[in-house]
């Protein structure tokens, strides 16, 4: 009982923080401009659906504590809290939930999935209504899920292990929930087509077939021109600019500095720079835990689809579904190296990645007071 | 040192050497396809030094050259003295220095490498890949012999450094001599140098310390060697140069990051504005956010060589077919015991460091000082890569790990040969001012029919976006005598700017159209075509893609 009060406390108080820091933001970048709803957001967020702020906030704390208890449960209770105490404090979660989007929500529902299928193989009952209730809200909250989810459940099923009847049953509830949507998909068809055009947008960008055709038109020129034909086609192009999306999602200035910006106008980085040692630390640990954590190791390449299949890729709001994990990864390398590992040279560089941490967050704090709202002022006169 | 390496050894490099021989001299006057701005200004500013021993201001052996205000390293434009000597002041001239020594950089590499990473596996892919690299290969084939010399310098001081340690006492003096050369030869390795030699100083104390008299040699040599320079660059011209690409000009930073000054209204926002809000604290974490950019796949792999048109896959710095290889590369230095680990971690972090503190994003040319790091990181994947693959136990496995790389090799080679053959010439010929060379030669030929010939120094198909520098261009091909230069009053005024029959000034056609007797050159942006008549129309110069990028005009009569 001790422990679980220390637990609460620490929720309390980093719940406390979260929302002071998502209360800073709602209050000086968001609600001095009630034009943003209509003119900005949705056409830097999802069309389809757009939250309201405070329901996403709320949200937020959910995520932590979903955090929280699935990380528990793997790796302990330290990496859980710091792992939570990272979303909370992590600008791009802060903007995620403040502005509204619907990937606070798409958070919640992967996080209950990873949930479920912990609690699956040891009480089969909530595990299979955890697990289905966040492939519901998947399924319904984005079209991009469609293509997820597949690749989620096939994962699951091959590295779980379920008893035969056990799968039968989770795979007929998932009929079952899957018919109202099917019912939908094959009287709309037309419809569902449009919204797959408008969310995999990844080829539509005309530039891409401009380029081979510029190319071809090159070689023509030259004595290569049938080598030509054969190497610089479409289907070679359009390959390495998949594989182009792909790889900028392994680039360190995607989540620890600007260089990609958050809802196109904050300096913020999504995580703070500090934390870039950390994480280092971490992904080796995460990589050689591929036996331990069965298919959790693999569940973040999945979430990157979404961010990769986009013309913005990369883009921070579909590539939110992999936030967690990298809290995660940063909250186990530092504990490992902090609290488990001897080297004096490792903890030297950690408690340099704190300094910085802290001082890098007081940055963003004032950056959030001061300078923000007039990016997002500049970002929307030059949208007008 | 040649003696000591085996038949095949010997075989494998002199086989790279043919390699990379015929790689940078292939067609390398024509392709690139014209002389840039800065290879003329070099080439001219060596001539003048051949001729007169002065610059084209008139300075005696400068240790900066002005040229067009970005006052030039003096090393590069010195060691094209002897070149312009032997074969003239022409594309050959100019260019042959870089093709010249970036060939025999190979067989320098190859000793270097092994010699740092005592493996000769390593060493020998390694060279390989510097032999066919495009980033390498890239500067190689035109004059711009500063970077080229400055890595290789820089290399050649480290590997000084190193011997030095092994007690060798004359290595001190070919160290300082070598790194204070690399500081003279190219901006980047003016912070470089002086930084590695901290670095290298913190990570071998222990050993310096035993030989503290050979170190102090080496320190007393590089810093009176470097003193004339670092005082060139804190107060002398050279310091115009730092401050006008330094980050603290980037248009992002002032529009995006820092914006005008804001009005802090309460008390609690001024006392945090001023610990935390403070333009200083945002270029800390905007420097961090331009260094990190030099690891994204856009610059290692697509298209950081902006040898294509801005937004298509051209080539990066390595191929695609490095990507397993680096990656392997960086495991096994993590991992392994390699020796001068550290080295080659500092080596890369303070080699970028310079690029990223200037105003351009993700700058090739200022980071090739780390080309022979990523290069032996790349070759260091590439041995593991295929010892990993040998030890696959299934065969099919194997078959098919290799059948897929083979692919990707030849994918990416045959991608990099188009882009060189290809597209490189035809999408950006005019960031190497294509057709100016056809202009001036057309008006050279034509000079005394003209009592002058304006020249307009803005082009560009797109638009008028393009500034050049017509009147070196007109300097170099008509090999224009440096002590009249130098000495002759030129006309001067509000963006004019004139000497012998020539002007160098906007044209503008409502006025200029009433000029006869006046040759003008100019982009179809200032010499409009449905205004001038088609007899008045002397020569029309096209670019290699087929588009119009000048057009020489004398109006014969009014309208």
């Amino acid at each position: 009982m001790k422990n679980y009060s220390i637990y609460f406390i620490t929720l309390f108080l980093l719940i406390i923080i979260a929302a002071l820091f998502r209360v800073v933001i709602l209050n000086s970048i968001f609600l001095d401009y009630p034009q943003l709803d209509t003119l900005t957001l949705p056409a830097l967020m999802e069309k389809e659906v757009r939250l309201s702020g405070a329901v996403t906030i709320f949200l937020g704390f959910g995520n932590a504590l979903l955090i929280w208890i699935v990380v528990r449960k793997i790796m302990g209770n330290r990496v859980a809290i710091l792992s939570s105490l990272l979303y909370l404090i992590s600008p791009w979660t802060a903007y995620l939930d403040s502005s509204g989007s619907v990937y606070s929500l798409l958070i919640f529902a992967t996080l209950l999935f990873c949930l479920g299928s912990l609690l699956v193989s040891t009480s089969f009952r909530l595990g299979l209504f955890l697990l289905c209730s966040s492939i519901f809200l998947l399924l319904f909250s984005s079209i991009f899920m469609w293509i997820v989810l597949p690749l989620l459940i096939f994962i699951f099923l091959s590295k779980t292990s379920l008893t035969p009847s056990q799968t039968k049953i989770f795979l007929l509830t998932f009929l079952i929930i899957l018919s109202p949507f099917m019912y939908f998909a094959i009287n709309n068809r037309e419809g569902v087509s449009n919204i797959v055009k408008t969310q995999v947008t990844i080829f539509s960008d005309v530039g891409l077939l401009n380029a081979v055709n510029e190319f071809q038109g090159n070689i023509n020129q030259t004595e290569l021109a049938s080598l030509g034909r054969f190497v610089e086609n479409r289907y070679f192009y359009l390959s390495k600019h998949t594989l182009f999306n792909f790889l900028k999602h392994f680039s360190p200035a995607t989540y620890f500095t600007p260089q990609v910006k958050l809802l196109e106008f904050s300096f913020s980085p999504p995580i703070l720079l500090g934390f870039m040692i950390p994480f280092f630390l971490g992904l080796p640990l995460w990589i050689n835990s591929w036996r331990k954590y069965k298919y959790m190791t693999l569940l973040p390449l999945i979430f990157l689809l979404p961010s990769i299949f986009s013309n913005k890729s990369p883009d921070m709001f579909r590539l939110s579904l992999v936030s967690p994990f990298i809290f995660i990864t940063i909250a186990n390398g530092f504990e490992k190296s902090f609290f488990i590992d001897k080297n004096k040279k490792v903890k030297l560089l950690l408690l340099f990645s704190l300094a910085l941490i802290l001082f890098q967050g007081a940055v963003v704090f004032t950056d959030i007071l001061i300078r923000e709202p007039v990016r997002l002022q500049k970002m929307m006169q030059d949208v007008k | 040192m040649l003696n000591k390496i085996s038949k095949q050894t010997f075989i494998l490099l002199f086989t790279l050497v043919l390699l990379g021989g015929f790689l940078r001299y292939y067609k390398f006057t024509e392709n690139p396809v014209s002389l840039n701005i800065d290879e003329v200004s070099v080439g001219y500013n060596a001539y003048s030094i051949l001729k007169t021993g002065k610059d084209e201001y008139g300075e005696k052996f400068p240790l900066s050259f002005r040229s067009v205000g970005d006052y030039k390293p003096p090393v590069s434009i010195y060691l094209t003295v002897p070149s312009i000597a032997l074969f003239g002041l022409n594309e050959f001239g100019v260019r042959f220095p870089a093709v010249f020594l970036s060939t025999l950089s190979i067989i320098i590499y190859y000793f270097f490498f092994k010699y740092f990473i005592k493996d000769r596996k390593y060493a020998l892919l390694s060279t390989a890949l510097v032999t066919i690299s495009p980033w390498y290969l890239y500067y190689s084939r035109y004059a711009t012999t500063e970077f080229l010399f400055a890595t290789l310098f820089a290399s050649l001081g480290i590997l000084g450094l190193l011997k030095m340690l092994e007690g060798k006492r004359f290595w001190s003096f070919g160290a300082a001599f070598a790194l204070s050369i690399s500081m003279y030869t190219y901006h980047t390795e003016r912070l470089f140098v002086p930084l590695f030699i901290a670095a290298f100083t913190v990570l071998n104390w222990r050993e310096i310390l035993i030989k503290r008299r050979t170190f102090l040699m080496f320190i007393s040599l590089f810093v009176i060697l470097s003193a004339p320079l670092a005082y060139s660059t804190i107060l002398g011209p050279d310091r115009a140069r730092a401050e006008a690409t330094f980050i603290t000009k980037d248009v992002e930073l002032i529009r995006s990051v820092i914006l005008e000054p804001v009005d802090n209204n309460s008390g609690l926002l001024t006392v945090l504005g001023s610990l935390f809000g403070g333009d200083i604290v945002l270029l800390f974490f905007y420097w961090a956010r331009k260094f990190l950019a030099y690891f994204q796949p856009s610059f290692l792999f697509y298209n950081s060589l902006n040898m294509t048109t801005q937004g298509t896959y051209g080539l990066g710095i390595l191929y695609l077919f490095e990507l397993p290889w680096l990656i392997l590369g960086i495991i096994t230095l993590i991992r392994n015991k390699i020796p001068n680990r550290s080295l080659i971690l500092f080596w890369i972090i303070l080699g970028i460091l310079p690029a990223s503190l200037t105003i351009n994003e993700q700058h090739p040319s200022r980071t090739l000082v780390i080309f022979p790091m990523v290069a032996l990181l790349s070759g260091i994947g590439g041995v593991v890569f295929f010892q990993q693959i040998k030890r696959l136990s299934s065969a099919p496995l194997k078959m098919g790990v290799y059948a897929v790389f083979a692919i990707l090799l030849a994918w990416s080679l045959l991608h990099a040969l188009m882009v060189f053959t290809a597209y490189f010439p035809r999408q950006r010929g005019e960031s190497f001012m294509e057709g100016t060379k056809e202009a001036v030669e057309y008006a050279l030929e034509n000079r005394n029919q003209y009592d002058e010939i304006v020249f307009d120094p803005v082009r560009g198909v797109e638009g008028p976006y393009i500034v050049s520098i017509p009147h070196m261009y007109i300097l170099f091909y008509s090999q224009y005598d440096p002590a009249k230069y130098q000495n002759e009053i030129k006309r001067g005024g509000d963006e004019l700017y004139g000497f012998d029959k020539f002007t160098i000034r906007k044209i503008n056609w409502r006025i200029d159209r009433a000029k006869s007797g006046t040759l003008f050159i100019g982009s179809p942006w200032t010499l409009p075509l449905q205004d001038i008549k088609e007899e008045d129309i002397l020569k029309r110069i096209n670019l290699k893609n087929g588009k119009l990028a000048f057009l020489i005009v004398s109006p014969t009569s009014p309208d």
